[in-house]
């Protein structure tokens, strides 16, 4: 619970880290162009650099500025020659942050301050220095610059200050829930589990509601800052005129060309009015606001700075909403020197909620990955829990085990309890690798830029390595240790990634990425035999699908998490908590997991001669059900899976303008489609023997979701949708992409695990060994994730590297087409079998 | 505008009463403008021109107040200066002004004449290259126009160890282009009109090739005309072009570029030229004026567009009664004056702005970054502008926002400067 809350609360923490300090430099960034407009000004009309009443003007802004603690000109920038550092430049400790860095550049720049979320700290040079320089020009170029110093901590503080009560809170609620789930249970005896979990994510979902009350407020009061010092900077300019005895009525024009600057440069602001006397003199506003609230004010007006705006527009103060608690709009109204005029700014609450959208996106991520984790690890702890209760009536107890009549009942409750032992070694060996997909592509591209590797390089060699050990891995496995075999690969898994961290050599990385690959290959072998030994003693165990879902699981948390602590830890952070988790999931599986015995179920369907090699390869190569699991189900929804999602889909979603994170989490849809249809088929596989079926509507599904998301623009096309507004057009767009993603993701759920379950209940499967025919299918099963790029390269793009959208279809129909094919061979060989049955019993009644 | 107002056309008697006028007001006005004659040169916007001072050094004050002549400071220059222009009769003695005690390199700035633009040019200079600081020994020297003592002082130049030539003024940038564009020691010129159209340059080459770095005195005419169409008037069609046809300079360097644009761009403005003949002033310049404010359709689809002449300047009174509602703006901000004898707005090349730019291409020469050769003709890029609203025309023409804020000089409705030189000349308000 600490681990989930305290993951929350960074990333809430870092969400906010992403959003306010960008909402707080623009603010920064407004007043000391304000400053810099004014010098600039000044030079260009010949005033030199040396003008004391610059250096009067600079002090001033630093003291009437909360957020700017000092302001220096430096007039020596053109003495300089290329290369040659600013006096100041060495200052330690003092980072230069620019005004047009993007949200993720300033997050690198930033230092999060951890401490000063839990205890207020004044200590002077507890906080980084930051500067912003902006280059002072006179006609000829560059003659200064302007050196700002934001606050010492300023980034920091606002954020420490809105969270420090949510933190205390947050640990408050980490000490006081599990004494009253303790409490709750020791007097309601009824539904432990459900109570602890149910208080669990209750608690989960508070901190997460505090957490997004505290970003509406923080973005808020940004925005609002934001507006301000913009509406400030225009009230300094636009009361010149009146300074100098002007009207700007009378006398002036092209206001609107100047509010249509600011608008455009501050993306946020919706609306700039000039109110003279209670009417609009000057405007500027979006084209989605255009003509709503004034029948004369357009959108972008341009080409105004003539005389063409010699009539007023015909809108009266009151009829706008102007109030600063307007429900839509976020005012800032500020009055001339020549009060009869006023400046309002408005600012649409819908920009707070669409940043605040994308923090509660990745706190609902992450809550549904805390969740899959939790829901695990909550059962891991229950399960050493009732062990340890257990335990202590059975010492107590002088009844023989056999003479318990619960004998049975314990077995398998023993079985079900190594099954959820066993589901954390799976689940966060993956998420060990999973925490660094986000970024690993780029990472390796920008590492290996000119060394004569290509990232593709790396993760080529990582799903060789990954390959290669899965035959060899299945075959050991019929003979050894599963838990050695587990700690082996959780060493290798280990020290590829801790590797990663600490070097830049490409070679190096190489040989670290095969171990990891070995290592993940191994690891899967152990864990899968495992379970199919678990399925084996008890059928109502299904260890496929809880290796499938392990696997989605974990890539959906680790993807979501790591996504979210890479902007604030950086790549080698990153690699350092997998490392972290992959120790974590070695000690547990040291201490916790044991081999299970061989169960005489199992060795029955042994057979009794030496099994050699050779004797298995055979086997498997002459059976035609296997191969037909391979071709037409395995092969083609591996290849699919990694060259349409994997490859396609984030080229697709990217041409579409989608940004980086939500084509992660599209893509994440994906995984929670497998995980719901791969945990709803383990609830009914009882009533679901027939696998072929099940395999069957995946094959359906995954070609209807296939052929859904290539006639996107047939869909778009639609008179119904084409009448729409653009807007409602973009959500039914995104509506075509979310069901197709969401209908191959619960289809491919269909197959992932029953395709295992098929292969290795076949005859030959019984012969060669479960643990084998699953590892040999893994293998063969990879090939799909080899060839699925660049069968996507050639089917779906086009020579321009675009997404030949409508070529989703064909692809559609085709895996559609296989599974009619699957099902219809599967029909014929019923069929075969039926007549030679018939026969057998013909020839037997003959006989007879 | 009422239609009376449109129809009126000044009659015989109406002039007279109207120069009578002119000349009270012009006597009434003569003290503001004798104020202005000394205050202008202070602030480096005047270029009326001036004698020589009895002392130079104290003229050339550089502001601001820290930049003050300081160690050897200004004064008459040593006898390796003075040597070889005793020969002539008549001389003006070389000035030294030295901003630090130690120099490591020296500037030669040639004028041809005593000049107030000159002043501020030089005083630009100076300023710029303390406030860049290069420690420099600057000699002034006035040739009177005599090129023999130009050759001389150039000779010594050379034999003092000067880094580098400053030609200020078109008169002497047209000598040092004959004379000394394969000289020994690197020449920029300052204040000089627009060398392509001297044909001191080619104008598809761009550049000298040789030892002079040209800057030019005017904008570029596509600068011109965007200032006036896409910044102003968006609704200009028609430019009538007022020069002197005397003034051959201006009608190569403004008058023949902005026609030449005109015809060949797709601006969608025309032009007409009023070539005045001052010997029949009113048939070559207020008759074609009435005809031109006759046509007026819309407001702001035309202007009088004046160009640089001392002679033009001193009936622009007369050019603006005959203009009635149509803008009167020219090309030169000394255009721009205090009181009734100026034009609306001016958009040009000031003589401190063109100084600033010829200072930085004398700093890259020096640093060595630049050489003459290879530099472009440096043309300021954003223009001075000067209003004067006492000279706005009635009706509803208003001044663009950026042109108010970037103007250094503005004058209001009374046609006082409420900002000068940059600055707000109404700070106690």
């Amino acid at each position: 619970m600490g681990l989930s809350i305290g993951l929350l609360l960074f990333v809430g923490i870092g969400e906010s880290y992403r959003v306010s300090p960008m909402l707080l430099l623009t603010n920064i960034c407004n007043q000391a162009e304000l400053l810099k407009s004014s010098i600039d000004a000044n030079l260009k009309l010949g005033v030199p650099i040396e003008f004391q009443g610059f250096g009067l003007q600079a002090q001033k802004l630093a003291e009437q500025s909360e957020q700017i603690v000092r302001v220096d000109i430096d007039s020596n920038v053109r003495n300089r020659s290329t290369g040659e550092a600013a006096p100041n430049a060495g200052a330690t400790d003092t980072q230069n942050l620019s005004c047009s860095m993007g949200d993720k550049a300033l997050l690198r720049v930033l230092t999060i301050d951890w401490k000063g979320l839990a205890f207020e700290s004044n200590r002077p040079g507890h906080h980084s220095q930051y500067q912003i320089k902006l280059i002072l020009e006179d006609k000829i170029g560059p003659v200064g610059q302007l050196i700002i110093n934001p606050t010492p901590g300023i980034f920091n503080q606002v954020i420490n200050d809105q969270f420090r009560p949510v933190v205390i809170f947050s640990l408050l609620l980490i000490i006081f829930v599990p004494i009253g789930i303790a409490l709750a249970q020791h007097f309601v005896s009824l539904h432990p589990v459900r109570l602890q979990k149910t208080l669990y994510h209750l608690t989960f979902v508070v901190v997460g509601f505090f957490i997004i009350i505290n970003l509406i407020q923080l973005y808020a009061s940004g925005i609002k800052g934001q507006s301000f010092s913009l509406a400030n900077s225009l009230e300094a300019r636009l009361n010149a005129p009146f300074k100098l005895g002007f009207d700007i009525d009378r006398d002036l024009s092209g206001i609107d060309t100047l509010f249509q600057d600011y608008r455009l440069k501050n993306q946020d602001i919706s609306h700039i009015y000039l109110f003279h006397d209670g009417h609009v003199s000057a405007a500027s506003v979006t084209e989605q606001y255009a003509g709503e609230e004034c029948s004369g004010v357009r959108g972008d007006r341009r080409g105004s700075s003539g005389n063409s705006d010699n009539g007023k527009i015909d809108c009266s103060i009151s009829s706008l909403a102007y109030e600063t608690n307007n429900e839509d709009f976020i005012v800032t109204r500020l009055p001339l020197t020549n009060d009869s005029y006023q400046i309002v700014v408005k600012t649409p609450w819908e920009k707070v909620y669409d940043r605040l959208w994308d923090a509660t996106r990745n706190i609902l991520v992450l809550f549904i990955a805390s969740i899959l984790l939790s829901n695990m690890l909550l059962d891991v702890l229950l399960t050493v829990q009732g062990n340890v209760l257990k335990r202590k009536p059975k010492n107590g107890s002088k009844d023989s085990p056999k003479d318990n009549p619960e004998e049975i009942s314990i077995q398998s409750d023993g079985l079900s309890q190594s099954l959820k032992l066993i589901r954390p070694v799976f689940a966060l060996g993956v998420l060990m690798e999973a925490v660094n997909l986000s970024f690993l592509p780029a990472y390796f591209t920008r590492l290996f830029e000119g060394s004569g590797y290509s990232a593709s390089t790396v993760f080529g060699l990582y799903f060789m390595c990954f390959a290669a050990s899965l035959f060899p891995a299945g075959r050991w496995a019929e003979k050894h240790s599963l838990r050695n075999m587990m700690l082996a690969a959780l060493t290798l898994s280990v020290g590829g990634l801790v590797g990663l961290a600490f070097t830049d050599n490409p070679l190096v990385i190489l040989l670290l990425r095969a171990f990891a690959g070995f290592g993940q290959g191994v690891l899967f072998i152990a864990v899968q035999s495992y379970l199919l030994q678990l399925e084996s003693k008890d059928r109502s165990i299904r260890g496929t699908e809880q290796l499938v879902i392990g696997f989605n699981m974990s890539t959906i948390s680790g993807a979501a998490i790591g996504a979210l602590l890479m902007p604030m830890l950086g790549e080698q952070g990153v690699f350092m908590t997998g490392t972290l988790i992959g120790l974590s999931c070695f000690l547990y599986c040291a201490f916790v997991v044991k081999d299970l015995d061989i169960a005489p179920s199992i060795t029955k369907l042994e057979p009794l001669e030496n099994r050699g090699k050779g004797y298995s390869i055979q086997h498997l190569l002459t059976d035609i059900e296997f191969y037909k699991s391979i071709i037409l189900i395995g092969f083609p929804t591996k290849a699919l899976y990694v060259g349409v999602l994997i490859f396609t889909m984030p080229v697709l979603l990217k041409e579409a303008n989608f940004d980086t994170d939500v084509i992660g989490q599209i893509i994440v849809l994906y995984y929670l489609g497998v995980l719901g249809s791969t945990h709803l088929i383990s609830k009914f596989k009882s009533r679901l023997q027939q696998t072929e079926w099940i395999l069957f509507f995946g094959c359906i599904g995954s070609g209807a979701g296939l052929m859904l998301i290539g006639q996107q623009n047939w869909f778009l096309g639609l008179d119904v949708v084409s009448q729409l507004s653009d807007h409602a057009q973009n959500i039914v767009f995104i509506m075509v992409i979310l069901i197709g993603v969401l209908t191959i993701g619960v289809s491919h759920g269909f197959i992932h695990a029953p395709i295992i379950s098929h292969v290795v209940k076949s005859k030959k499967a019984t012969l060669v060994g479960k643990a084998t025919t699953g590892a040999a299918y893994r293998f063969l099963e990879r090939l799909g994730h080899v060839s699925g790029p660049a069968l996507a390269a050639i089917l779906l793009f086009n020579s321009d590297n675009s997404v030949r959208v409508e070529s989703l279809t064909t692809v559609g129909i085709g895996v559609t087409l296989l599974g009619i094919l699957f099902v219809g061979l599967n029909g014929l060989s019923w069929l075969y079998e039926l007549v030679r049955y018939n026969k057998m019993l013909h020839t037997g009644e003959k006989n007879a | 505008m009422p239609s009376f107002t449109r129809l009126r056309q000044p009659t015989t008697t109406a002039i007279a009463v109207t120069k009578m006028k002119r000349f009270v007001k012009i006597a009434a006005s003569c003290f503001s403008m004798f104020i202005l004659i000394i205050f202008l040169p202070q602030t480096g916007y005047s270029s009326v021109q001036s004698e020589a001072p009895k002392s130079f050094c104290e003229h050339l004050d550089i502001t601001p107040a820290h930049l003050k002549v300081r160690g050897p400071g200004c004064r008459i220059a040593d006898s390796s200066w003075l040597a070889q222009l005793s020969n002539f009769k008549d001389f003006a003695e070389p000035i030294t002004v030295q901003t630090t005690p130690t120099a490591r390199s020296k500037v030669l700035i040639l004028s041809p004449k005593w000049s107030s633009a000159y002043d501020v040019a030089s005083k630009t200079i100076i300023e710029e290259f303390h406030s860049r600081g290069v420690t420099t020994e600057f000699i002034l020297f006035n040739y009177r126009g005599d090129t023999a003592q130009a050759k001389t002082i150039i000779k010594s130049a050379e034999e003092n160890g000067v880094d580098l030539i400053f030609s200020m003024g078109s008169a002497t940038t047209a000598f040092m282009t004959e004379y000394y564009k394969e000289g020994a020691i690197p020449v920029v010129s300052a204040c000089s009109k627009d060398p392509i159209a001297m044909n001191q340059i080619d104008a598809s080459v761009g550049m000298s090739q040789h030892n002079i770095a040209y800057t030019s005195l005017n904008i570029s005419v596509e600068t011109q005309v965007a200032y006036l169409k896409e910044k102003f008037l968006s609704g200009l069609n028609l430019i009538a072009i007022i020069y002197d046809r005397n003034n051959p300079s201006s009608i190569r360097t403004q008058v023949n570029p902005l026609k030449d644009y005109l015809d060949n761009s797709d601006t969608g403005i025309r032009f007409e030229l009023i070539e005045v003949d001052f010997s029949r002033i009113n048939k070559s310049l207020y008759q074609p004026m009435r005809r031109f404010v006759a046509h007026k359709g819309e407001e702001g689809d035309r202007v009088f567009l004046v160009t640089g002449s001392t002679e033009l300047f001193d009936v622009i009174e007369d050019i603006n009664v005959a203009a009635k509602d149509v803008p009167v703006l020219s090309v030169t901000p000394s255009h721009v004056m205090a009181g009734d004898h100026s034009v609306f707005m001016a958009i040009g090349v000031s003589f401190k702005t063109n100084a600033k730019l010829a200072a930085d291409y004398a700093f890259r020469i020096l640093k060595g970054q630049s050489h003459t050769q290879t530099l472009a003709v440096g043309v300021v890029s954003t223009p001075d502008i000067a209003i004067n609203f006492k000279r706005k025309p009635l009706g509803s023409i208003k001044v663009p926002f950026n042109f108010f804020e970037d103007a250094f000089f503005i004058f209001n409705y009374d046609g006082i400067a409420v900002r000068a030189d940059g600055k707000s000349a109404i700070a106690s308000h």
